[in-house]
């Protein structure tokens, strides 16, 4: 019963709005929910990779308007770290149209479990703000990896570092995102805030740009592979686009660290059912 | 004399059209993924392949807009970096 409503394309829309509300409350995108969930109603994972995609390029898309009119977002940061990351999904889609279903399925409980693990044990503020700054507008500074965004009416500088480490981690999140079709920021973003210093809103806001440009890559591959059911595609979008929306709107209304550790359960427990069935 | 101050900072409304292009295409792919999902047969196939294609495209214009302000603000490194990354989205254009 499930199973069939979830392939009904208005089925898979209310799936893709749930799993795309939380993913964004939660701060891990929703194509890591949904990607496992469709796979546990009977979606091929080879299938369901391009619907995660798709699913992380809607959440992206409808994130970005309101991150680049905020100035947070730092695209000069993006780019770069997306040449290794796009390079990483390229190799890793070409995998997974060669790895067995098993080995899929519990790589896919792998990365459930992972992003329950970061979901849990994400932290709060590292650069503080500074007066000094306090007529400069959210943005990033042309020409350098550093930049600046307001927090509580006062600015925040901040200046990206270990970028080499940065890139090299950057591979491992796009090999992830190729093979299991999820975006990855719950890589990215810890990647940016923790080893790179960047802060956290920041860090996230230049995941959610780099993603969308990683699924764009992805389906690419997948196109030429013949991997993508547009209309169950266009469903996804539509539930990503509306949940990504809710979800954002949700956010600030809602106290995010019960709703990080709510999410965490629920991906944790996906994982063990998925490695069970694997 | 008083004097006026400082205009306000250049920087403010930079990416004004990218902003604008952004809004519209979040407007369009979601009202044709509505038309994909619940119009008949006919008319939702091609419509779902054009919503496809459109949230593959938007990401990569982006990158292109910003790619093409950077070489014209002198801003030679990003603008590289901009050029690199479109190789190797074209580069999975042509993988299988």
């Amino acid at each position: 019963m499930l199973s069939t409503v979830a392939h009904s394309p208005p089925g898979l829309v209310l799936a893709s709005v749930i799993m795309a509300t939380l993913g964004t409350l939660g701060g891990i995108g929703g194509a890591v929910l949904l990607v496992p969930l469709l796979v546990l109603l009977g979606y091929d994972p080879w299938q369901a990779a391009p619907l995660g995609m798709l699913s992380v390029g809607a959440g992206s898309l409808a994130a970005a308007p309101r991150q680049l009119d905020a100035g947070v977002a730092h695209q000069r940061l993006g780019v770069t770290l997306e040449i290794p990351s796009s390079i990483g999904a390229i190799v890793g889609a070409l995998l997974s149209g060669v790895v067995a279903r098993s080995v899929l399925v519990r790589f896919l409980a792998a990365v459930a479990l992972g992003a329950a693990i970061f979901g849990g044990r994400r932290k709060g503020l590292r650069n503080h703000p500074q007066k000094v700054f306090v007529d400069e507008p959210a943005g990033e500074w042309p020409g350098t990896l550093a930049g600046a965004y307001h927090l509580n009416g006062e600015v925040v500088p901040y200046q990206a570092r270990r970028v080499k480490a940065g890139l090299v981690a950057m591979i491992g999140a796009g090999v992830v995102s190729g093979l299991a079709g999820v975006g990855g920021g719950f890589i990215k973003t810890p990647v940016m805030s923790e080893i790179m210093h960047v802060p956290v809103k920041v860090a996230a806001a230049t995941s959610t740009f780099t993603v969308g440009i990683t699924s764009a890559t992805t389906l690419l591959v997948f196109a030429g592979q013949g991997r993508i059911d547009t209309t169950a595609g266009a469903a996804v979008v539509l539930g990503g686009l509306f949940g990504g929306t809710l979800g954002a709107w949700l956010a600030g209304r809602l106290a995010p660290t019960r709703v990080r550790t709510v999410l965490s359960v629920l991906l944790a427990v996906v994982a063990v059912v998925m490695a069970v069935q694997g | 004399m008083m004097s006026d101050g400082p205009g306000p900072d250049p920087r403010i409304g930079r990416q004004a059209r990218l902003l604008r292009f952004l809004r519209v295409m979040v407007a369009v792919i979601g009202a044709l993924a509505a038309v994909a999902v619940w119009a008949p047969k006919g008319v939702a196939a091609p419509t779902a392949w054009v919503v496809v294609a459109l949230v593959v495209a938007t990401p990569i214009v982006r990158v292109a807009w910003l790619t093409q302000r950077w070489f014209r603000k002198g801003d030679r490194r990003f603008a590289l970096a901009g050029t690199a990354l479109l190789a190797v989205i074209a580069a999975a254009f042509s993988v299988r």
